[in-house]
């Protein structure tokens, strides 16, 4: 490509081994190149210009309606890709907390060109950023074109979803954070204090254990390697002195099944209300 | 010439003056018409008319011929022409001959145009009648109808074999015709001075331009006519018919003396008047343009707006979520209660990941257990598994499951909130009571087989009992099965022992 406008920083570093403004598709960036905010606003900017854009957006989104017009955001983030700022400005961007959708912003241009490293660091750092935002979606004229979600609830997203397609990018792969830990890297970020997940607020909650208890049991029941389903249904048929055997794990037998104590024990476990009696 | 009974038109003849043309008209047609050799067209009633006057015909009558002509052709040649026709006509007595003159007229007319020699033979006959202005006006209107009308060889042809019978001595003639021209073409000069001299009398008066201009038409005229002698009386008929009618001029301008169309524009706006009326229009102009773009400055930005409003800045319906951001971090606010919530949920997520791990690693051990065991271990263990996931007999028991062939009760399907449930709660119920009834006590089983059946001895009745007694499942040997035989036998060993029995 001949310089221009658009051309990628020459001292930009290939990310992924490509340039890296094709991680946003041709279609896409095309777009993006022909619009007005890009040709407008986007002219010319350096981090700085971008983080004054940043901090002006007024929701995220990808492409919008028939025309698949591109928002501000994804032109931003090409512009970002296009001029590859120092790492270190993004994690500025993310750690400020003023600008939420500056954070968005640099939180998904890390996705897109950090290290493994960087990448988990930054953005479990952010899991714990509730503020609400808005995302547009396309939809025909009428439709809700507006949705609310949570900072926390993107991130995670931009770690964990498995198709890894967010806003319309395909978002590099990215090493499990198993992986992360088995590797030494990683302990050196970690003993920096980049590991911010493992000093979570909620890590030691109670209602941690009893959910992952109660949902492990289930999976296992699922995959066949547990006996379960039905203990209640059994229990209603079954009389007194025949227990079937092999369930003697709790003391659940003890109470007579049907009575209200029985419900009451097995409510208990479910968090429900206990019954009146 | 030829006779006006050679061109068949009686009608012409009706308006002869005087006896002695009838006369001579008679010696005429006793002549050898035309000549044998050549080829003459005859002229019969109603084809079209072409008729000659004879050179005995009256004075007035010429004056007529002349002035119809000029009329005739008034339509073609222009106006003066026709005033002159009309004065001419005016002249002449006999006006009634008009229409018979026109044609007449035509004809010499066509006739001098075709030869040169034909009109001087004409005009010496004139000349010899001792009438001088007949044969000028003749030719006048020769002259004039040259430009009008198209020779044709046929008429060339009659007008030769006329004027050869008619002339005598042609030598003579020539001489004197010669003179004449001389004669003419001075007299011409001479009038065309004063002519001039008159012309520059009349500026001077700076009157009527037209007049002046109607004097220089002539002029033009009288030169290009060679013929044409120029007697002061045609002159003055014509200065005084001008003076009557003014008419408008179409002046031959030389093309050295032609000016520019933008030269002519550029005088006109010389004027004041022209100066003023340009700023005006330029100043209009200006608004006009000033107006023009910002109509279309208007139309860009609301196409701009268009189009933005497409895609990015429409922010129309756009949710407020920026009330609590002032706050954040905040530990009791309801944002943060519920991001606790999600967080939980994802911490019990990343709790699972190891566990997952580990039914990963349990079902790779499993398969590999059991790839190691033979079939027939397989088996057994498939057996044992079943009876543990068999439920339990709910037959016969006194809380738990329907009788054999008891009838079916649906608990029913009402929508109960699980949050709320009594002791005496419906659900609670035990559904597979007997219900009272023919059968309710009654042990099936110890009936005989035929009995075992729903409604027996009814209209109803069926030979199936339940779906259980149907299911082939295992009874061939493919696919792992038992076949018939053996199944029966595992399954119901009693039943097959009563079927012996």
């Amino acid at each position: 490509m001949a310089p221009g406008v658009n051309t990628t920083d020459p001292l930009a570093l290939s990310v992924h081994g490509l340039n890296p403004q094709n991680l946003v598709e041709t279609i896409t960036r095309n777009k993006c190149y022909s619009c007005r905010y890009w040709k407008e606003e986007c002219f010319g900017l350096d981090a700085e210009g971008v983080m004054g854009k940043g901090a002006e957006l007024k929701y995220i989104g990808s492409t919008l309606g028939p025309a698949f017009a591109p928002t501000p955001f994804i032109c931003l983030v090409l512009k970002l890709l296009q001029i590859s700022p120092d790492i270190n400005i993004i994690k500025e961007y993310i750690n400020q907390p003023d600008f939420k959708y500056l954070r968005l912003l640099g939180l998904f241009y890390m996705r897109l060109v950090g290290s493994p490293n960087d990448i988990w660091s930054c953005l479990e750092g952010s899991l714990s950023d509730y503020r609400k935002f808005v995302i547009r979606v396309p939809g025909k004229v009428g439709d809700e074109q507006w949705r609310v979600e949570y900072v926390d609830e993107f991130v995670w997203g931009l770690l964990h979803d498995e198709e890894g397609y967010v806003l319309g990018i395909q978002l590099p792969r990215l090493p499990g954070r198993k992986v992360m830990e088995a590797g030494t890297s990683w302990r050196k970020v970690a003993a920096k204090g980049g590991d911010i997940r493992r000093v979570s607020k909620l890590r030691g909650d109670k209602r941690v254990k009893e959910i992952a208890k109660h949902k492990r049991r289930m999976e296992r029941i699922e995959l066949g390697l547990e006996k379960g389903g039905g203990k209640k249904k059994k229990g209603l048929f079954k009389e007194k002195g025949e227990g079937e055997g092999g369930e003697e794990e709790e003391g659940e037998e003890k109470k007579k099944e049907g009575t209200v104590e029985f419900w009451n024990e097995e409510r208990r476990k479910l968090g429900l209300k206990e019954l009146k009696g | 010439m030829f006779l006006s009974s050679e061109a068949g038109d009686i009608d012409s003849l009706r308006h002869t003056v005087d006896d002695t043309e009838m006369k001579n008209f008679d010696d005429n047609m006793l002549k050898a018409k035309h000549d044998p050799t050549k080829k003459v067209k005859r002229w019969r009633k109603g084809m079209g008319i072409e008729a000659e006057e004879s050179d005995e015909e009256s004075d007035s009558e010429e004056e007529g011929t002349l002035g119809t002509l000029g009329s005739a052709l008034g339509g073609q040649t222009g106006r003066r022409e026709d005033k002159k026709g009309e004065k001419s006509e005016g002249e002449g007595n006999n006006t009634t001959t008009n229409n018979n003159n026109i044609i007449k007229s035509r004809i010499e007319g066509r006739k001098q145009e075709e030869s040169d020699s034909d009109s001087s033979d004409s005009d010496s006959d004139s000349d010899r009648s001792g009438r001088d202005r007949k044969p000028r006006r003749r030719v006048q209107a020769a002259v004039v109808v040259k430009g009008g009308k198209a020779p044709s060889s046929r008429r060339k042809v009659v007008g030769d074999d006329s004027s050869s019978s008619d002339d005598d001595s042609s030598d003579e003639e020539e001489d004197e015709a010669a003179k004449r021209r001389a004669r003419i073409k001075a007299k011409m000069i001479n009038r065309e001075k004063e002519e001039e001299k008159k012309v520059e009398e009349k500026r001077e008066e700076e009157k009527k331009k037209k007049e002046e201009e109607d004097e220089e038409e002539e002029e033009s005229d009288e030169s290009g006519s060679e013929e044409e002698s120029g007697s002061e009386e045609s002159s003055s008929e014509e200065s005084e018919s001008d003076e009557e009618i003014p008419m408008p001029k179409i002046a031959f301008v030389p093309k050295s003396k032609r000016g520019t169309i933008a030269a002519a524009s550029k005088a006109h706006s010389d004027s004041e008047q022209s100066k003023k009326k340009a700023e005006k229009e330029k100043k209009l102009k200006a608004l006009e343009t000033q107006m023009a773009v910002v109509e279309v400055l208007r139309k860009e930005r609301e196409g701009n707006e268009q189009d933005v409003s497409e895609d990015q800045n429409d922010l129309a319906g756009i949710p407020d979520v920026d009330e609590d951001d002032d706050n954040f971090p905040d530990e009791d606010s309801e944002g943060y209660r519920m991001w606790e919530d999600r967080e939980i949920m994802r911490l019990v997520e990343e709790a699972l990941e190891k566990s997952r791990e580990k039914n990963k690693q349990a079902l790779k051990v499993e398969k590999k257990r059991m790839a190691k065991m033979t079939d027939e271990e397989r088996i057994k263990e498939d057996e044992t598994l079943l009876e543990s996931a068999k439920r339990p007999s709910r037959e016969g028991g006194s809380q738990g499951g329907p009788k054999f062939l008891q009838r079916y009760q649906h608990k029913g399907a009402f929508y109960m909130d699980s949050d709320k449930m009594d002791a005496d709660d419906v659900r609670l119920k035990n559904y597979h009571l007997q219900a009272s009834g023919d059968l309710a006590n009654v042990d099936v089983k110890k009936l005989p087989k035929v009995m075992q059946v729903r409604n027996f001895g009814r209209k109803g009745q069926s030979k199936y009992t339940h779906m259980k007694e149907q299911d082939t499942t295992g009874e061939s040997l493919a696919y792992g099965g038992m076949g018939k035989r053996n199944k029966r036998e595992r399954e119901g060993g009693e039943d097959g022992r009563d079927a012996k029995r």
